[in-house]
């Protein structure tokens, strides 16, 4: 892929021994976080684990881009230079109505 | 959108993260003061939209640098952080916010022109300074910091594959 374990590794969010554990098939299971992170580093459709296990043809599998929302529910905004959790609880108010505003007028 | 990593060709043209966000549907930007509340941008994708917000302050270079850090999040299918996360987690969305850094720093300094503006450094002065090429790319510190860490590496490993000596084990 011309990138580095280490870049990958990173790219995906998880330790450099995950990704070494992963590539020689080391588990039989990963944490959902893990594969998550693994998958959108290869750019691989969110449900590409389950399909491939299921059997579904790998190409396919691997490349269709899932058509539905694939943003984990518990997901938050990404700040540039303070995160969610050092917001106060008035603060993420006003961040979180600003984006439901925004996004239902894009709707309408 | 999911885990779109563009590597930057050596050559390529200058990366302008408005134009890349003015091509995607998928993408939109906004200036709005409310972004001053995460630290003067932040990121969101719903429904496989990705909205940037920049704060008005930020000047031009400032808008590029955090409009491509925001872009990366974005690619990587959004930032680490989760609600409910506990306290360990910020290690994690730490991470992650090197590894944007890192494609922000290949995107906005790319290593051929980095290399050449470090050669004419070299030859004006006496050594490199991360001011020097942060302002040679209109970029922050941290960033041209990045930058200058990556191309060492390369050249690191092209010097040690010249040698003939192996590249460290587990690396490909």
């Amino acid at each position: 892929m011309g990138r580095t374990q280490q870049e990958m590794a990173e790219a995906a969010g998880v330790s450099l021994a995950t990704w070494r554990l992963l590539e020689t098939a080391g588990r039989d299971r990963y944490q959902d976080l893990t594969t998550s992170g693994v998958i959108k580093s290869l750019g691989w459709s969110l449900d590409a684990f389950d399909r491939l296990l299921a059997g579904d043809v790998p190409a396919r599998a691997l490349l269709e881009p899932d058509p539905v929302d694939d943003t984990p529910s518990d997901a938050v905004p990404a700040g540039l230079a303070r995160t969610w959790k050092e917001l106060r609880p008035s603060e993420r108010d006003r961040v979180q109505g600003y984006i439901d505003g925004l996004f239902a007028s894009r709707t309408h | 959108m999911v885990g779109t990593f563009v590597a930057v060709p050596e050559h390529a043209p200058d990366f302008d993260p408005f134009v890349h966000a003015a091509d995607r549907d998928d993408i939109t930007v906004v200036l709005d003061p409310v972004a001053e509340t995460m630290g003067g941008g932040f990121c969101v994708l719903r429904g496989g939209h990705t909205l940037v917000v920049l704060a008005p302050r930020l000047d031009a270079a400032e808008r590029r640098e955090a409009l491509t850090h925001e872009l990366v999040h974005g690619e990587r299918g959004g930032g680490a952080d989760r609600s409910g996360s506990p306290p360990t987690w910020a290690a994690v969305v730490a991470r992650d916010e090197v590894a944007v850094n890192r494609v922000v720093a290949e995107r906005l300094v790319p290593p051929g022109r980095l290399r050449r503006v470090v050669e004419e450094l070299l030859t004006e002065r006496d050594g490199v300074d991360i001011a020097a090429v942060a302002a040679a790319f209109e970029v922050s510190p941290p960033i041209a910091e990045l930058a200058l860490l990556a191309l060492r590496h390369a050249d690191g490993v092209r010097a040690r594959s010249e040698r003939g000596r192996p590249t460290r084990p587990g690396r490909r």
